[in-house]
């Protein structure tokens, strides 16, 4: 049984268009990082830092409002993101989704370790990045798929997603039938999963 | 790690929704910065480490004692091998010594009467045709007795060679016999004894060469 509700942002729909979107040329892929940290190079740590830090901290900042969390959240997935460096597999994601994937898996287990203490109320910025879209070709590919689903799909696509719903938690929140939650789920995310594994670049 | 297409696409999503357009604290830059720094040393060290022990291992550890050691069992071994065969060498010869002196060394047979006392002594020369019969003490050495002296080889019967008396005592007198007898005995021989080999009663010395 699932203890807590992490919660990463408020749902909302996609507003960008991923068509015109996707039609944005693929910027020069800045080469990877984490393989040289998994090598124990030691400039790759403070490169790695210079990159992220900034992802890191707005994934962060969704689900935490107090300093002290914040840093600790920080600090605790860079160190998840080096040891977990040799796991960074280029062919099936960006660099950028792997960091964005280490940090949220931190914080699903964080919040539901502590799920006695009050879910943090998170900033209304769950909108879609333009900045982000135009950067990561994984997020473009991503949303152009999420938005070419259904509502319902959608609605329960993005609970999982950016608030780390369980599919017992979205029939709750969305009063639907759990097996159709995990209909909509599996058609929704196996769209998504279709659409970064043919993307054609990386940033 | 593990991790799956679903949480890869979960993730991609959610960068999708996240805006990067905030900056860091300084406090929370330093703090990671030393983080850095702390977990870059950490793999220097792992790192310089596991290069010692590649690089290093198969050179100074290793290498030294077991040359060393190498070195003292090839010498012991071929000090081993060297005292076998002086071994083996010096055996030969002494065997072949002895076969030598056995071949130029006379052989002895004693014959003892029925007390066990010497009586005469056979001596064969190596280079003599025949060997020599030498007597000592016959019992009842009396001037007027008569002997007879009696050889054989293998299983062959006793054969006699002939009569002696000792009438100024045996002690001293000589006889060639054949070298290759392997039997003799002395027996007393009466004026009314047949000429026969006798039985043990009238065997006054005896001796076989084993």
């Amino acid at each position: 049984m699932e203890a807590a509700l992490p919660t990463f942002g408020h749902v909302v729909q996609a507003t960008a268009s991923p068509v015109a979107l996707i039609r944005t040329p693929p910027e020069a892929s800045p080469a990877p990082i984490l393989p040289r940290v998994a090598a124990g190079e030691e400039a790759a740590f403070a490169e790695c830092i210079a990159r992220y830090k900034r992802l890191v901290y707005s994934v962060v900042r969704r689900a935490y409002t107090s300093v002290p969390d914040i840093d600790d959240a920080c600090q605790d997935i860079f160190v998840a993101l080096w040891r977990s460096a040799g796991s960074f597999d280029p062919e099936r994601s960006s660099e950028a989704t792997f960091v964005v994937m280490v940090a949220r898996r931190r914080l699903v287990d964080h919040q539901r370790a502590v799920a006695t203490r009050a879910l943090p109320t998170v900033q209304d910025d769950a909108r879609v990045s333009s900045a982000a879209m135009e950067s990561y070709v994984d997020a473009r590919a991503a949303m152009a798929a999420l938005s070419s689903c259904n509502q319902a799909q959608q609605s329960v696509v993005t609970l999982a997603a950016l608030r780390g719903f369980t599919h017992e938690e979205i029939a709750t929140e969305l009063s639907m039938p759990l097996g159709t939650v995990k209909s909509h789920y599996s058609r929704g995310i196996e769209r998504v999963k279709r659409a970064l594994l043919g993307r054609d670049g990386d940033s | 790690m593990n991790y799956d297409d679903d949480e890869l696409a979960e993730a991609a999503l959610l960068l999708a929704h996240t805006d990067e357009a905030a900056k860091l604290p300084r406090a929370l830059e330093q703090k990671l910065q030393l983080l850095g720094k702390k977990h870059a040393a950490e793999a220097r060290y792992t790192t310089t480490k596991a290069a010692a022990v590649v690089v290093e291992s198969p050179v100074v550890p290793l290498a030294r004692p077991r040359s060393r050691l190498g070195s003292w069992a090839g010498w012991i071994a071929a000090a081993a091998c060297f005292a076998v065969l002086v071994y083996q060498w010096r055996i030969r010869a002494l065997e072949d010594e002895a076969r030598l002196h056995g071949a130029g060394r006379p052989t002895r047979m004693i014959l003892t009467d029925r007390a066990g006392q010497e009586a005469a002594v056979v001596v064969a020369e190596p280079s003599a045709a025949f060997a020599h019969l030498e007597l000592d003490t016959l019992p009842g050495d009396v001037p007027g007795t008569r002997y007879r002296l009696w050889t054989s080889s293998g299983a062959e019967p006793p054969a006699t060679i002939g009569d002696f008396t000792c009438d100024g005592g045996c002690t001293g007198h000589t006889f060639s016999i054949s070298r290759t007898a392997e039997n003799v005995w002395i027996t007393r021989v009466g004026p009314d004894k047949a000429p026969g080999f006798p039985g043990d009663a009238g065997i006054v010395a005896s001796g076989h060469r084993p």
